[in-house]
């Protein structure tokens, strides 16, 4: 039997939750906001827009996703990781020519 | 069509839509003629007529305000019809009908009348 | 057991608790906890964001009814004969001669001609030596500068605009409008989570069952919300949006870093490419032919003319018309026509057709998405039509507050533990003063247009403070009294002054109803028509209180007779 870990306290956790649906979501959408800018054929200062008018509901998403039955953890991993790569893409993408 | 039309027009036939949309439903069916469920043609001609009448309310819109405006006013005459019939089925429900009975006709003939009258006079 | 199959174990064991905390249970369930606390926390401030939201569709008939001194001129206006002012050329050439005498440094000229008939103010804009956007108003009959009050006092007065600026942003600036706009991501949120959580949202779509008690509260919820869904979803967003690049910097940022000039190359893009000072003098040409272009370019009257870099070689002029009737009726999107050309050679650098966007699909929806916010579309139908699904809206968060409680009333709670009662008592509170005390705070901010005296400094801050005053008051009341008291008196209130509008307006200024018909001022008798709307909900609501509190006495009659073992019949309740 694998040892389970001693819960952490009930407000505690719904705190990281919160955290994590507000700022990693926020983190997320910003994230895809700098990959789409990055990314999309248009105009610079149209890709900017097109990127921001997307982030909202990216964010909206996040939040809705990380109160779903997950653990905290994982919401921070599924919001925080994304957000990396996509962040990644979006400073990588231009300088790769793309 | 100048707008105040269309919007009279828009009003009457999405109220008249939301309406047998409505009384296609077996809840509202009981609440207006006591029999549990809706036979089953009538709910289908109730869904088909509604479907139509809902439908057919975008044309005044379409025509008074354009494609892209008259989809957003047709989407808020949706909205007020079927507040409309919220509001009437629990008081009134033959109320209901019979306003709605008499918006579909009268919205069908002024709407039909407005299109042959344009189309003549071009 | 091995450790797959504890996990899957714990998985099961998770779903089927009695899960009533944040992300517990099954997804609906998960959700219905989200939507219930996203939605309560808010909903007091998104319900005063949405009824001021809703009251600013109309903020120009209520600036019209808030400024009866304006009545009067403008009747004067319009019964004198036509004094003869100048042309278009000529209102030009005073404008241009005005600004090369006064301001011949600033880097952007703005001349306003006249109106779309050719007629009115003749003005000037420009950017002063602090980078404040100023303005000059020229007779249009000589080109003099007025003065600036030979105008006539009129009290002063935010009028219909307090409820613009309080609904976007609390009248606390960039504070206000972050607030408002997390508020709006979370009623995003609770939008979706509540759809999600709504099992029989086809099935219930109609669904309204009245004298229910906490069914009735569920039922007109869904309602509400359900059946202008699109709209609730659509106005959240585009509210959010039009701050987007402010709510969500990083992307521009990213970019352009703090690069001043970089940032000027964005919005230039964005505004379609100011060009940059070329360092050679050239005195700006004469604008009518300009103008006289531009507006056959467009198909639109001419509204402004903007020169950037006058007295440069470089210099650009634009060209903006005015938007008819059928513009504002066809297009979501509310850009007028402009035409830009080169000052130096006459060049036709560029032409936006009207409801287009300087940029590309994005920015054509991003001006289309602020006028599906601002309904600057469409007329009075979409007017109305965004009234009455704001009020819906309005209602969508009114109705959640109170099921919240109907839900938890008589109930010894333990969602917050030993101070579950306290939370209790504020939440009924604050939701008497969110929704009654609020109604009265903007019914009462029209009540103090009309009384607060006319000559007081700052007349405009007084008002406003009566609004928040009589808010404050409002929470201090709900907190002190009991809820049904409170909210019974409340709801009284604020009957008493939407119905008694006209009354006070016939009191202070002598118009009233009749005489509005007569004159066609449908402005004001609109304003007035729906106050007394408002009262009559106000007095259905206050007769729906009065009933509920009879029939809880009579509740607790029926319970006490029960309970003595006499079989006396009990007091029945009419």
């Amino acid at each position: 039997m694998p040892s389970s870990s001693i819960p952490a306290p009930a407000g505690l956790l719904v705190l990281s939750r919160l955290a994590a649906a507000v700022f990693g979501g926020y983190a997320l959408a910003a994230a895809t906001a700098v990959c789409l800018a990055a990314v999309l054929p248009s105009a610079r200062a149209d890709a900017v827009l097109a990127g921001m008018q997307f982030s909202f509901v990216v964010h909206t998403l996040a939040v809705v996703w990380a109160f779903s039955p997950v653990r905290p953890a994982r919401v921070w991993l599924g919001l925080l990781g994304p957000a990396v790569v996509l962040a990644l893409v979006g400073w990588l993408w231009p300088r790769v020519g793309g | 069509m100048n707008t105040t039309t269309a919007s009279l027009l828009a009003l009457a036939l999405a109220f008249a839509g939301m309406a047998a949309l409505g009384f296609a439903m077996d809840r509202h069916h009981e609440q207006l003629t006591r029999r549990r469920e809706t036979p089953a043609l009538r709910r289908r001609l109730l869904r088909g007529l509604g479907s139509l009448l809902v439908a057919l309310a975008l044309v005044p819109c379409l025509i008074a305000w354009g494609g892209s405006v008259g989809t957003v006013a047709w989407l808020g005459f949706l909205s007020a019809g079927a507040l409309g019939v919220a509001l009437l089925l629990p008081y009134l429900p033959r109320t209901a009908a019979t306003g709605a009975a008499l918006s579909a006709v009268a919205g069908v003939a002024c709407l039909g009348w407005s299109l042959a009258s344009s189309s003549l006079s071009f | 057991m091995s450790n797959s199959q504890t996990k899957a174990a714990h998985k099961a064991l998770r779903r089927k608790a009695a899960g009533n905390g944040a992300g517990e249970g099954g997804f609906r369930q998960a959700q219905a906890w989200l939507h219930t606390w996203c939605g309560l926390w808010f909903s007091w401030l998104l319900f005063a964001v949405f009824l001021t939201g809703t009251l600013a569709v109309f903020d120009e008939p209520i600036s019209h009814w808030m400024t009866p001194e304006h009545h009067a001129e403008e009747a004067a206006a319009a019964a004198a004969p036509k004094a003869a002012t100048a042309g278009r050329a000529q209102r030009l050439a005073w404008g241009m001669a005005y600004m090369a005498e006064h301001h011949p440094q600033a880097q952007m000229w703005e001349l306003w001609p006249s109106d779309a008939q050719g007629g009115g103010e003749l003005k000037v804009y420009w950017f002063d030596a602090k980078g404040q956007y100023v303005a000059a108003a020229l007779n249009p009959a000589t080109g003099e500068a007025l003065a600036a009050d030979t105008a006539t006092p009129v009290r002063g007065t935010l009028a219909g605009h307090h409820f613009v600026d309080f609904h976007y942003e609390l009248h606390a600036g960039q504070v206000g409008l972050w607030i408002v706009g997390i508020a709006a991501l979370a009623m995003l949120v609770a939008l979706v989570s509540g759809v999600i959580t709504h099992k029989r949202i086809f099935k219930d779509f109609f669904t309204f069952r009245p004298k229910k008690g906490q069914r009735s509260w569920l039922d007109a919820h869904n309602a509400v919300a359900v059946l202008t869904l699109p709209f609730q979803l659509m106005i959240a967003y585009t509210g959010i949006v039009i701050s987007g690049l402010t709510f969500m910097p990083v992307a521009k940022l990213a970019h352009d870093g703090s690069d001043k000039a970089a940032q000027q190359q964005f919005m230039a893009e964005l505004n379609g490419g100011k060009p940059a000072r070329s360092g050679t003098a050239m005195p700006v040409p004469a604008l009518e032919s300009f103008a006289a272009r531009g507006q056959a370019l467009m198909g639109q009257p001419v509204r402004a003319v903007v020169i950037d870099h006058p007295g440069d070689a470089a210099a650009r002029i634009g060209v903006y018309g005015w938007n008819g009737e059928a513009e504002s009726l066809h297009r979501l999107s509310p850009t007028t026509g402009m035409a830009s050309f080169s000052a130096a050679t006459g060049e036709l650098l560029q032409v936006r057709l009207p409801g287009a966007a300087d940029g590309g699909t994005a920015a054509l929806a991003q001006s289309a998405m602020g006028g599906l916010h601002m309904a600057s579309f469409g007329g009075w139908a979409v007017k109305w039509l965004y009234f009455l699904c704001g009020l819906a809206g309005t209602a969508m968060m009114g109705t959640g507050a109170i099921l919240f409680m109907v839900k938890r009333r008589g109930k010894h709670g333990t969602e917050f533990g030993g101070a579950t009662a306290h939370v209790y008592r504020l939440v009924e509170g604050l939701n008497v003063a969110a929704i009654a005390g609020l109604g009265i705070a903007c019914i009462g901010y029209l009540w103090a247009n009309r009384l607060v005296p006319l000559g007081l400094t700052q007349r405009a801050d007084w008002e406003l403070r009566v609004f928040f005053g009589l808010w404050l008051l409002a929470l201090v009341h709900a907190l002190l009294r009991r809820p049904g008291a409170a909210w019974r008196e409340q709801m009284g209130l604020l009957a008493a002054l939407c119905l008694l509008l006209p009354v006070l307006n016939f009191a202070t200024t002598g118009d009233w109803p009749l005489a509005q018909w007569l004159r066609g001022d449908w402005e004001s008798a609109g304003v007035e028509a729906v106050s007394v709307a408002f009262g009559v909900a106000a007095v259905a609501a206050l007769r729906f209180l009065r009933r509920r509190e009879r029939h809880g006495v009579a509740h607790t009659t029926k319970k006490a007779v029960r309970s003595t073992a006499t079989p006396t019949t009990a007091e029945a309740s009419p």
